[in-house]
């Protein structure tokens, strides 16, 4: 068909007509100007100027005049308390909160900040602010170490893990007491020298780490790695995907986050004369901590704030209400001293079940106070047509490539068949060979994917379809074979660089992230994608340019819990395309689609491979559709290639009629023929 | 080091190591059956190890006699714990069950310390007191009573599981959970017969460790939970002989760190422990579970 020739965008094409092309920018530079200029500084510049704000200010200001007052000892005390859980909250928030762990020994951090600042300053003599920065480097450097193996690890056994990780620390710093000073610790007595009053010293110092770990949380949310963070929380096949390393992005919030500890541990010995094991891993620090950020509200900057200040003047007032409170009840002497953690873990449990997003997940919920997003609503314009390839016309295609699902079996309209024109390979799969314990998934596969094709691959269910995409994009090692995409060979990459390359997979099951927006599970895609170093500015136009090619724009600021399956299938589409790659794998994307979802979505796959150039291979059950939208398809049975051909020549394939319906059936096929 | 030390070492991790299988088998279950990784289970053997003291201080007599008292209270307040909490989050994702039972065991050390105060307490009977010589070890009775129950308990849960209705049931839902509700199964009666059944083991577990070792609220947390997750995790879930054989392996590894490196010992356990989480997290015997 002629149409179809037209339609196709060829490199001479595109910029002659195109308004906006993506560049690519210096990533060091990207990074740079986006820390200053970026979300971070433009929210907190807002929030500064908000009402929240100017509490916020009005509070820094009351607690930096505080010491200046006559009488506030106890006041004090309690401000200390805050700003100390205010610290450590934020630096729990970003691994617990944003990374969506639980983690039992997130104090392991503040106590080798603790020990490291106390061993430089008294051991080696240097300087004491040199020594507070030594407590954040090396306990940085320490969560880059444990976190390298340990956050391979998911749900339990990373929380159980870094528990033993925080004892196996304790014990080890105690046994080498030549170094540590073991179970007597070390004396730091020498900061008194420092400063005037250690006390005051030490709420400020609090006050600094405070505000430092708001600001680094804050620009952490409304960053890139806040998005991806909160993209693998919510499902980190889904992330992979899309080209995130799942492992790098959370051993980079890790190491902040264990930077932030470190440095609250390293202020902490200010106040303490001597640094023993016991004083700086007490495990109830880890309690509090979660407590603290779960109550506040987890993946919130102001969660852990309101965490602790809720919470810690009422840990001091308990205590000192509770202080020898006793009573005497069936003999038994009730001493109520340390009632305050019952009314914390009430608290706690009664959180967990009516409040389990937090204070500010509340707040979130009922729209009193919006999400924190790296997108700005106001600033994306949506429906400007800033098209990558405007060669796109959209009425003569909507009149002439919609397909009528009906028209089975008919000629391939581009590809391979067509005479007199060799296409260009992509991809290769050769001599595939998959084993999961005895048995053969896949079995000697070879299969040739040409530039531009749209291949179908079916198969009777367990005959190694999805099997054969896990190993083409890296999701599993095959046995044996290659697999070779522009020549290049591919096998066994790892999963989140097969985007990078140039190929992508969506799922049977969609990996959307739910609690995300539409808009932003776009953009982490074309941050992540195969284009390299995608600036902001150039990230929101490839979104917003793709969610308009799929049609998804009216929904971009929608949280994607709230869309219906074919629309979340749509978001796949959109999601993919926003990575840019060359050939895209479809695993099952029709699957539970009425037949009017159906035919648009097929329309949109046609549209893909038409007017981006892509190369589409999708594996489906529905026949009626992989008939009329296939250039050929290629039969799996058991694991082995038994078919490839146009789809006139599959459906009459005696082998895979076979495979489909049993050898009775292609008996009584041959004899109606005949 | 001589033979006769590294005798000592040995037989004592079987036999202690026997006690600490019985003392994590609570946590495997419940982790395997319901998927509650029931963080709280340190104060259930903590409460159970109160139950025995002041019975033994209040009537006297042989601290057996309240092993299975023991084992019934903390039964009970698991059954009240699993109905009134855990039952709720049922469907919500697996570290909130992780979160509420850490909620559960503030609370419940917290409650300790305000009723029976954070002073050690020890039950001093003829088990803690008098010693048998086994070649050339001093073995406190306390231990070889602790090894006898812990060897019955164990042998009667593997029965249980094995060879009756309920235990099949319960093997059903730790395997296929929907599966095992399409054949009939209430799979929120199973939890609760896994949660009496793994707060039980843990409450007679209390009366070994009353009878065996000191102890205060704390002890729940900082001594009995951790080890009961490296064996656990050793064992691989579902497998009553890897948790005799991970009981057995880790309190000898640890035997052998004290002599070596002491104070270490803890630190060994969970050494081991995360090199099996990330080399081989199905353990010796088991399968992994999310």
């Amino acid at each position: 068909m002629s149409t179809s020739d037209k339609n196709i965008p060829t490199e001479t094409e595109q910029p002659s007509e195109q308004k906006w092309q993506y560049k690519g920018s210096n990533p060091l530079y990207s990074f740079f100007n986006e820390l200053i200029f970026g979300m971070g500084t433009k929210k907190m510049i807002e929030l500064l100027a908000s009402p929240l704000g100017l509490i916020g200010v009005f509070f820094v200001v009351i607690s930096v005049a505080l010491p200046l007052l006559p009488n506030t000892g106890g006041l004090l005390q309690t401000f200390r308390f805050i700003f100390f859980f205010i610290a450590l909250g934020e630096s729990y928030n970003i691994i617990g909160g944003y990374g969506g762990e639980v983690d039992f020994g997130h104090v392991v951090f503040f106590g080798i900040g603790g020990y490291a600042a106390a061993i430089t300053y008294v051991n080696y003599g240097l300087n004491l602010w040199l020594a507070f920065l030594m407590g954040g480097v090396i306990a940085a450097l320490y969560g880059l170490i444990i976190g390298f193996p340990i956050l391979r690890l998911r749900g339990a056994y990373f929380a159980v893990a870094m528990l033993a990780i925080a004892t196996i620390t304790q014990q080890v710093i105690s046994y080498f007491s030549d170094f540590t000073g073991g179970g007597q610790g070390i004396s730091t007595g020498k900061i008194l020298s420092e400063f005037g009053d250690i006390y005051i010293a030490g709420y400020y110092l609090m006050l600094v780490a405070s505000i430092l770990a708001f600001i680094i949380t804050h620009y952490v949310s409304y960053s890139r790695l806040g998005l991806s963070l909160r993209a693998i929380k919510e499902s980190p096949e889904g992330a992979s995907s899309i080209g995130i390393n799942v492992l790098y992005t959370k051993l980079t919030a890790f190491i902040i986050s264990a930077f932030i500890a470190g440095i609250v541990g390293a202020f902490n010995i200010t106040i303490l004369f001597v640094v023993t094991p016991d004083q700086t891993f007490p495990t109830a620090l880890t309690v509090q901590m979660i407590i603290i950020t779960f109550i506040g509200g987890g993946a919130s900057v102001f969660g852990p704030v309101i965490g602790a200040i809720l919470l810690s003047p009422l840990d001091v007032l308990l205590t000192q209400m509770l202080a020898g409170v006793s009573i005497s009840l069936f003999g038994l002497k009730l001493d109520f001293s340390s009632g305050y953690i019952i009314i914390y873990g009430l608290i706690f449990i009664l959180a967990i079940l009516y409040l389990p997003k937090g204070i500010m997940g509340y707040f979130h919920d009922k729209g009193w106070v919006a999400e924190e997003s790296i997108i700005d609503k106001d600033s994306v314009k949506i429906g400007n047509k800033r098209q990558l390839y405007p060669s796109w016309k959209e009425t003569e295609i909507a009149k002439s490539e919609t397909i009528d699902i009906n028209k089975a079996g008919k000629e391939p309209t581009i590809g391979i068949n067509k005479p007199g024109k060799e296409p260009p390979l992509i991809l290769e799969v050769l001599n595939i060979h998959k084993q999961f314990g005895g048995i053969n998934a896949v079995d000697d596969v070879t299969l040739n994917v040409y530039k531009n094709e749209l291949l179908g691959l079916i198969g009777p269910n367990g005959a190694g379809k999805t099997t054969l995409f896990n190993i083409i994009s890296g999701y599993y090692k095959p046995t044996s074979g290659t697999v070779l995409l522009n020549q290049k060979v591919i096998t066994g990459i790892p999963f989140h660089k097969s985007i990078k390359l140039g190929i992508a997979r969506t799922f049977q099951l969609v990996h959307v992230f739910p609690n995300l927006t539409v808009m932003e599970n776009v953009l982490a895609s074309a941050f992540n994608g195969r284009r390299e170093s995608v600036s902001y500015t150039d990230g929101l136009s490839i979104s917003v340019e793709a969610l308009e090619f799929i049609g998804l724009e009216q929904l971009a600021h929608q949280k994607v819990s709230n869309l219906v399956i074919n629309e979340q299938k749509k978001l796949e589409l959109a999601r993919v395309l926003a990575a840019d790659p060359d050939v895209i794998l479809l695993d099952e994307i029709i699957a539970g689609l009425n037949p009017s979802e159906t035919e648009e979505l097929m329309n949109i796959i046609r549209r893909i491979r038409n007017e981006r150039g892509k190369t589409i291979v999708f594996v489906e059950h529905v026949m009626k559709a992989v008939m009329s939208i296939s250039d050929r398809i290629a039969v799996l049975d058991l694991g082995k290639l038994i078919a490839d051909g146009s789809p006139k020549e599959i459906s009459k394939n005696a082998a895979v009629i076979n495979a489909y319906l049993g050898s009775t059936a292609s008996e009584v096929s041959k004899y109606v023929e005949n | 080091m001589n033979l006769d030390i590294i005798f000592n070492l040995i037989l004592l991790g079987i036999i202690i190591g026997t006690i600490y299988s019985l003392i994590a088998m609570g946590l495997s279950l419940i982790w395997g059956v319901s998927r509650i990784i029931n963080v709280a289970h340190g104060e259930f053997i903590v409460i159970g190890a109160y139950v025995t003291y002041y019975m033994f201080n209040t009537f006297h007599g042989d601290p057996s006699l309240y092993l299975i008292p023991s084992g019934l209270v903390v039964g009970l307040i698991g059954v009240i714990i699993q109905l009134l909490l855990y039952n709720r989050i049922v469907g919500r994702d697996h570290l909130t069950s992780l979160v509420l039972a850490f909620g559960v065991s503030i609370v419940l050390s917290g409650s300790m310390y305000i009723l029976f105060t954070g002073n050690l307490r020890v039950v001093n009977s003829f088990y803690s007191e008098k010693s048998i010589l086994i070649g050339s070890a001093t073995v406190r009775w306390g231990a070889i009573y602790g090894f006898f129950i812990a060897l019955i308990l164990i042998l009667l849960v593997f029965l249980l599981l094995e060879k009756t209705d309920i235990g099949r049931a319960i093997r059903a839902i730790a395997q296929d959970k929907d599966a095992a509700i399409l054949m009939g199964i209430n799979p929120q009666r199973i939890y609760l017969i896994a949660m009496f059944i793994s707060a039980f083991l843990a409450g007679v577990s209390g009366n070994i460790v009353a009878v065996l070792y000191s102890f205060d609220p704390g002890v729940g947390e900082s001594s009995y939970l951790g080890i009961s997750f490296v064996i656990t995790v050793l064992a691989g879930l579902g497998s009553i002989k890897g948790l005799i054989l991970a009981g057995i392996f880790i309190l000898t590894a640890q035997n052998f760190t004290s002599v070596y490196a002491q104070g270490l010992e803890t630190a060994m356990g969970f050494l081991i422990m995360i090199l099996f989480i990330l080399f081989k997290p199905t353990g010796l015997f088991g399968k992994l579970l999310e």
